[in-house]
């Protein structure tokens, strides 16, 4: 293998890792549509968190204050 | 993504919501003011970069609204404010939003606003209510929406107690 | 390393929003505003105006000041008990917009998402 092609694949199981530690846990807008989703589904609820995590699943999860249940909402989020 | 250490209570003593018709015609405007205490402000700023947007929402699941979807002018007098324009808000909960970036910057018991204006909507009255909400710059000097992630919110009026135009208070 | 990695997540972060929504975004957004900063006894006002355009943005701020600054006072001084430092504030920046003393945050945009300092402090 030359140099040239071990560094693409490096750089592609770089990149693959990333998104699959973080996906759209990097996006600032995706986190804000999670916020208002959660309001969404918990519309009794006045406290809540929302949060970007790899496991078990992947993908963004919003936990209730009140009995800090925890529900995933999606990978990417409209 | 992240790991937060637990800092305490944050959300401001009190929101003040207020809308009204405009002194410019055919325009109307929302309005939040809002405080906090030392020991708030304090738990707050223990935060890791901690950011703040006090969200006017309005409630348009019966397609009626009060204010128009874009904003024409807005205003704060918290330190590092901006207007965030929420691309994908749902057509159910419009969101109309300026914050801060920099919570560090805020001091305790002194009220600031926030403030926005649209042309008319589509109905002379509606409902709403005032999410609080914490965020995070990634990175820590990044001051740009794209870098402010949101963490946690708390609710006030909820249940869309907030008259829509009118006014109210309330303490958590 | 945890600077160096907040700084890489930042970077992957635009490049991806910027990349991958930039299009999206575009049809949505406002395409021009105008933010300044006035400074008062205490602190500063930030005024933002937006516009279909910057120039209209930048024709219209003086009236989108006053009309603010007239729905501000209005309300604080028709609500009880009286707020007088706010109200100061909101006299102190009339005085000094009328005075031409302001700074521009940005006359630059569009930044999808993102009015406000930001450009500046970039």
């Amino acid at each position: 293998m030359t140099r040239t092609r071990r560094l693409a694949l490096a750089t592609a199981v770089t990149v693959l890792a990333l998104v699959a530690l973080f996906g759209p846990g990097l996006v600032a807008n995706q986190s804000q549509i999670a916020s208002g989703t959660c309001s969404q589904k918990y519309p009794d609820e006045t406290r809540f968190s929302v949060g970007w995590r790899p496991l078990p699943v992947p993908g963004w999860y919003c936990t209730v204050g009140s009995t800090g249940d925890s529900l995933r909402l999606g990978w990417w989020l409209r | 993504m992240t790991t937060e250490r637990s800092c305490g209570d944050w959300w401001p003593s009190w929101i003040n919501g207020r809308s009204n018709p405009s002194s410019l015609a055919g325009q109307r405007y929302g309005r939040t003011k809002f405080t906090w205490s030392s020991t708030r402000l304090s738990a707050f700023q223990c935060y890791t970069d901690p950011t703040f947007e006090p969200d006017f929402v309005t409630y348009n699941y019966d397609g009626k609204y009060y204010f128009s979807k874009s904003v024409q002018s807005w205003s704060t007098d918290m330190p590092n404010g901006y207007l965030d324009t929420p691309f994908a808000d749902s057509a159910d909960e419009r969101v109309y939003t300026v914050g801060t970036s920099r919570v560090t910057h805020l001091d305790p018991g002194r009220t600031y606003y926030s403030y926005f204006r649209t042309t008319n909507g589509n109905s002379g009255s509606d409902s709403a209510k005032v999410v609080a909400q914490r965020g995070r710059r990634i990175p820590s000097w990044c001051d740009s929406t794209w870098c402010i992630f949101a963490q946690e919110s708390v609710i006030y009026f909820n249940g869309w107690t907030l008259p829509v135009p009118g006014t109210s208070t309330m303490y958590r | 390393m945890k600077r160096v990695a907040s700084v890489v997540m930042g970077l992957l972060a635009w490049g991806f929003t910027d990349g991958f929504l930039g299009g999206h975004l575009a049809a949505d957004q406002t395409p021009a505003s105008v933010v300044i900063e006035v400074p008062t006894g205490d602190g500063a006002v930030t005024f933002g105006v937006l516009g279909k355009d910057q120039r209209d943005a930048e024709e219209r701020l003086p009236s989108e000041v006053a009309t603010t600054l007239d729905d501000l006072e209005g309300a604080a001084l028709s609500e009880s008990p009286r707020a007088s430092r706010h109200i100061q504030r909101l006299r102190d920046a009339r005085t000094a917009f009328a005075q031409g003393k302001f700074n521009r945050i940005n006359s630059q945009l569009p930044v999808p998402g993102a009015v406000g300092r930001q450009v500046a402090a970039l």
